[in-house]
């Protein structure tokens, strides 16, 4: 095996030691602002305050069950929009006139702020189920078709020619050029607007919600439990960070082939 | 098959004004011959492969593949690109089925593992194209054209990026199974020694005239003086 270039060893995925040491410079920084600086309990709380609370609520069976609904509702509301968004965005990036009619609606839906659409999606759908998945619908499509498109056009002409030369059809071209060209790219369009809906979830159930990760940060905030309030966001960030590893070994496990892959080999 | 060029000129509108690369070039490619199109860079010999592989229409003119004009891709044609092109995504194997699927051809397997064994690649079968090196890249490229068993190959300069060794292997390699396919091949290349060693006939495209001249023909017994053609074609390109 050759050694990596330096471009190689930039890209190189992070391996779990560094991940680890990094974990722990941040909380050594935490612990040194915490008891040293003494800052006040209500801005940061204790370190050991907070992993207790991780500890308890390891083991607490309620936040289990808002954790649960909350994977359900992104799941439900950004899945449906990859359902939809991923062939949309195949097809906008390489049906020009498609592109001409409908881009300049979703460019427009891309700048509104989630925040802004849900009080309209309270009063049209309530508190209930179906105004988050609505509002992780409509955020995550844009974003997704956008650069699905862009992702679609970039594929070399080169590649498209030869496949021609080969006697693929213009259907052929899409389903046997594009979209397995493009495959590592929409996994990884995916996985970054996983991370957004799941932010967005999180501030729609804080906003108007009974359950779920973010209900449970409005009671801990109402209690003024600080440790817990600690321990909820540290819990939301490390539920993504944790599907965000998933999908990166998964990537690596369906495209071997890919530029990702093979940096994570040398 | 014998192909036909007739009176095909190409213009390119540019900033600068029109450009005519290619000017009224008529052209009979005779039947189971390497042709090699020889030129400096940039004097059309892509430009001229594109149009008879349909890719990019002439601005006038003909193409004929016996008596039936060809007027885009046609799969009775294999090319085999400078840059190789191979699917990055498909293993060995796929990237020399792609063209058989598409058309549903039986017995694909068969026909990939033979083709791959006469290329030196039936070990590799399970490599994605990124772990071959640029021989093997360029061989795979040959394997992924010569099983769709076209009746004209068009090559367009695919050993120039290989090592010396590499590419004289390369020619062998080509010249064997020439031995047994009975393809046309037009082989485009700016390198004088790789035209002698290749080609049945020789052509010279001129960057001035924009023409096509047939220089060289093999004898029949198939022997050639190589250091005579040299100079022969080293004094028709500097014309």
């Amino acid at each position: 095996m050759t050694q990596p270039n330096r471009y190689e060893r930039y890209f190189k995925p992070l391996s779990f030691v560094s991940l680890l040491v990094s974990l722990l410079l941040f909380l050594l920084i935490w612990l040194f602002a915490s008891r040293v600086l003494n800052i006040h309990k209500l801005v940061l709380p204790d370190l050991a305050d907070t992993l207790n609370q991780v500890f308890l609520m390891s083991s607490n069976k309620q936040l289990l069950g808002d954790v649960t609904v909350s994977l359900l509702r992104v799941i439900a509301g950004f899945g449906l929009a990859v359902l939809v968004g991923v062939p949309l965005g195949v097809i906008f990036g390489s049906v020009r006139s498609v592109r001409l009619i409908l881009e300049p609606h979703l460019n427009m839906l891309r700048f509104i702020p989630a925040a802004s659409l849900i009080p309209l999606l309270i009063l049209w759908f309530g508190v209930g189920e179906t105004g988050k998945i609505v509002l992780l619908f409509v955020r995550a499509l844009p974003y997704l078709v956008l650069y699905i498109s862009s992702a679609a056009m970039s594929v070399e002409k080169d590649l498209l020619e030869v496949a021609k030369v080969l006697g693929a059809n213009q259907k052929q071209l899409l389903t046997k050029v594009i979209l397995p060209r493009i495959a590592p790219q929409v996994w990884d369009i995916c996985r970054i607007e996983f991370g957004s809906s799941w932010a967005t979830l999180i501030l729609a159930e804080v906003l108007g919600a009974n359950t779920g990760l973010g209900y449970r940060l409005v009671l801990a905030q109402r209690y003024i439990h600080v440790p817990e309030l600690f321990a909820l966001i540290f819990l939301s960030g490390l539920i993504a960070l944790v599907i965000d590893a998933l999908m990166g070994f998964v990537h690596r496990k369906l495209f071997p082939w890919s530029e990702k892959a093979r940096l994570a080999e040398v | 098959m014998a192909l036909k060029l007739s009176h095909v000129t190409k213009i390119y509108t540019t900033p600068e004004g029109k450009l005519t690369v290619l000017n009224d070039l008529t052209c009979d490619f005779t039947q189971d011959k390497i042709h090699v199109v020889l030129g400096y860079s940039g004097v059309g010999k892509t430009t001229l492969l594109t149009i008879i592989a349909g890719l990019v229409k002439p601005t006038s003119g003909k193409v004929f593949l016996d008596d039936k004009e060809l007027t885009g891709v046609s799969t009775e044609i294999g090319v085999i690109f400078q840059d190789l092109r191979l699917f990055p995504w498909l293993k060995v194997m796929d990237n020399v089925a792609f063209g058989l699927r598409l058309k549903k051809s039986p017995d694909i397997k068969t026909k990939v593992d033979k083709i791959l064994t006469a290329v030196g690649l039936q070990d590799f079968a399970d490599y994605y194209p990124m772990k071959l090196s640029g021989g093997m890249k360029q061989r795979l490229a040959l394997a992924r054209s010569l099983v769709l068993e076209p009746k004209i190959l068009l090559m367009d300069e695919p050993f120039g990026s290989l090592d010396v060794i590499t590419r004289h292997k390369s020619h062998d390699l080509l010249l064997e199974i020439r031995r047994f396919s009975h393809t046309t091949v037009l082989f485009v290349t700016h390198d004088i020694e790789e035209a002698v060693v290749l080609g049945d006939a020789i052509y010279i495209l001129s960057g001035v005239s924009g023409q096509l001249t047939k220089v060289y023909e093999r004898n029949s017994d198939g022997g050639r003086d190589i250091t005579k053609v040299k100079t022969l074609l080293l004094e028709k390109l500097t014309d």
